[in-house]
């Protein structure tokens, strides 16, 4: 057994420092191969279109408003998923691999992920964490943590900051198409603009005690906090705890006794605990009802009116609207 | 090119490291640990993640460490009161400590802890996690972790081989010849949750649990000898890993998952076609069993008619016995071939000297 503990510890290290060395070389080299490898792939078909790996679709569909026809963009995460249970498959590698510019969202909503996205940017590809420039003060701190709540999409305002690292991201990357990303992000801030004048009015039409929105996880806490809503969640930040009981008695008294008419349900998580508080509120004497689902953690699918972070935002807003009404 | 060999190397490692040292687990009856540990981790992770204020790597595999060694350990203590089977104790155990840390993180509000989030890893991501040591980067960490992880494991097993396999086997030979078998399975045990947390954090859970116990149950189908039980083990793990990730490229799907499937459909070959004991080699094994006393029977059928009025043929049998004619046919063609019945010249079937003493055997016994 000595000697086939030798043997084995030998190969053992053989094979790591065999596969880092020809990794470390081909690294080194990379750049260069594939540089051209892209050029002559590209000039055939994509005529010089820089790729571009996003996680959640909120952002993917946001690098394409900037970016336009010089961006072929790929998202890790569909309409639907739940980044907290998202799994990468095989193709991921290639979409993370061959990027030249990686675009998340940071504030650990990707988890783990963020590491592996901070150490593909120090081998050299360019990375940026679209809630970046937005400064500390503007974040929302999560109830007795010390994280911040990474939801930030659900505050226009807000996703102005993330529109304008897309825009420095692409810029650098691509400076002498500067100007039509330049253009292109000049015109979508003033979309940007209406979206939260609009959403400011809406929720101003509902009955001041009506301003309470219920969900089943708080994605919503920017969102409440930009338009004048009291935010209440049963589940808390993760989507992988169970709701207690007691939370859920506590918030269907709340709700009983304030007569609030509407709860809502998310497209990305199951509606079981919300039909559970629905349940809970009902038996305390008060109707309530299920307001509609609205997005949360992801937008909806391609091609639909809800496909667009605008689409989805009006969405929600509406539905709100026209519930608490 | 190099990402391929990346994840496929990091595959080879979790199959040195998980298979080899499953083998006893498997052989231990405690196949469930593994999945276990993943549940338990989470106390430990909780635990760290408040102590350092962040999910910094290396304070959760501590803290995931330590809570699988507190698993092994209560384990091991409810299975010592002889009270509780080992399945029981296990099932006691990782329940509690996972729901202590459930307590734990709703205790503290919103914080967003849990194991996927902050310790599980992806094997997709592996090529991708590089170690820097002075600001170079010295290639891909799960290879690293996992190399050293595996030599220390093949050391733990090479050095403490005859200790291991005397206490694996006979715990109570162990103690007689002064091996200590708590103590050799108190730092088995150790070097199962240390394995198992380091392999979490490189490739997530669903890969390490069915590399634990899979490929080492495979092997034990195959082989009695636990000299090649091990590495034959570590082998289908390779095997599995290899041909799971040329099924995630071509169907685009979890690298991970793909393998843990692989495992199991490379288990399932063997529990077919195992020349032993497989379903096919032991489904020959009856049947043959059963011919062979339906030979009997039908031998004791002709000495119990030895009158000479009967006429005994294969078809007079087939009514008597209410078999086919065909199977009867059979029963007599190798009774025939056997030299324990023959034919007269009118084609009756009669014992021989050794067929009646066969025949004479089986009433007698």
């Amino acid at each position: 057994m000595k000697k086939s503990l030798l043997i084995s510890s030998i190969a053992i290290v053989a094979i790591i420092a065999g596969i880092s060395s020809t990794v470390l070389v081909q690294s080194n080299s990379s750049n260069t191969d594939e540089m051209s490898i892209s050029d002559v792939g590209n000039s055939v078909t994509d005529s010089e279109k820089i790729m571009i790996t996003t996680t959640t679709n909120v952002i993917t569909v946001l690098v394409e408003k900037i970016g336009g026809d010089h961006v072929s963009v790929t998202g890790l995460m569909g309409p639907g998923v739940d980044p907290h249970l998202y799994r990468p498959s095989a193709s991921d590698v290639k979409k993370l691999q061959n990027a030249d510019i990686v675009f998340y969202n940071g504030l650990d909503l990707e988890g783990k992920m963020g590491d592996v996205f901070v150490k593909i940017g120090r081998e050299g590809t360019a990375v940026w964490a679209v809630s970046e420039n937005i400064p500390h003060e503007s974040l929302l701190n999560l109830e007795t943590s010390a994280n911040f709540d990474p939801h930030i999409w659900w505050d226009a305002e807000l996703w102005m900051e993330a529109a304008k690292v897309v825009e420095m991201g692409l810029s650098e990357y691509d400076p002498k198409n500067s100007k039509t990303y330049e253009a292109n992000l000049e015109e979508y801030m003033t979309r940007l603009a209406d979206l939260n004048t609009y959403s400011l009015e809406k929720m101003k039409s509902i009955p001041d005690e009506q301003r309470v929105l219920v969900t089943a996880h708080d994605a919503f806490q920017y969102f409440g906090n930009a338009y004048g809503l009291e935010e209440m969640a049963i589940q808390g930040w993760s989507t992988d705890s169970e709701a207690g009981i007691r939370e859920i008695q506590n918030l269907s008294d709340e709700i009983a006794e304030r007569k609030i008419k509407a709860v809502f349900v998310e497209t990305s998580i199951s509606p079981a605990t919300i039909d559970a508080l629905k349940a809970a509120v009902q038996d305390k004497g008060h109707d309530v009802v299920i307001g509609g689902e609205l997005f949360s953690d992801a937008i909806g699918e391609k091609g639909t009116s809800e496909g667009t972070y605008i689409g989805a935002f009006t969405h929600n807003v509406d539905t709100i609207a026209r519930a608490l009404k | 090119m190099s990402s391929d060999l990346i994840i496929i190397g990091t595959a080879v490692l979790v199959a040195a490291n998980c298979a080899s040292i499953g083998a006893f687990l498997v052989l231990r009856q405690m196949a469930m640990m593994s999945d276990a540990i993943s549940h338990a981790v989470l106390l430990g992770i909780v635990i760290a993640v408040f102590v350092v204020g962040g999910r910094e790597t290396v304070p959760v595999i501590v803290g995931g460490v330590l809570s699988g060694i507190l698993t092994v350990s209560l384990v091991e203590l409810l299975y010592r009161t002889g009270r509780l089977k080992k399945d029981s104790s296990i099932g006691i155990v990782f329940p509690f400590l996972f729901a202590i840390g459930v307590i734990l993180v709703t205790q503290a509000g919103n914080v967003h802890v849990d194991a996927q989030h902050v310790l599980y890893g992806s094997i997709e991501f592996a090529p991708f996690d590089t170690l820097y040591v002075d600001e170079i980067n010295i290639g891909s960490k799960s290879l690293w972790v996992l190399g050293i992880l595996a030599v220390a494991n093949i050391s733990f097993i090479s050095i403490l081989y005859k200790e291991l396999k005397i206490s694996t086997f006979d715990a109570s030979f162990a103690v007689s010849v002064g091996l200590m078998p708590v103590l050799i399975h108190y730092l088995l045990m150790i070097m199962v949750a240390t394995t198992a947390v380091v392999a979490f954090e490189s490739v997530g859970a669903i890969m390490v649990i069915a590399f634990f116990i899979v490929p080492a149950a495979g092997s034990y189908l195959l082989t009695d000898r636990l000299s090649r039980m091990i590495p034959l083990s570590v082998t289908l793990g390779i095997v599995s890993a290899v041909a799971g990730y040329l099924f995630a490229l071509s169907a685009d799907v979890s690298i991970a998952g793909s393998m843990a499937t692989m495992a199991g459909i490379v288990f399932g070959l063997i529990w077919v076609f195992a020349p032993h004991r497989g379903l096919v080699s032991r489904w020959r094994r009856n049947s043959k069993q059963r011919f062979e006393v339906d030979v009997g029977i039908m031998l004791t059928h002709l000495n119990n008619k030895i009158e000479p009025h009967h006429q005994l043929t294969s078809s007079s049998i087939s009514d008597a016995l209410g078999w086919t004619i065909e199977y009867s046919r059979k029963v007599c063609e190798f009774s025939l071939d056997e030299k324990l019945v023959k034919k007269d010249e009118s084609g009756r079937l009669l014992l021989t000297e050794s067929g009646r003493k066969k025949a004479e055997h089986y009433t007698s016994g």
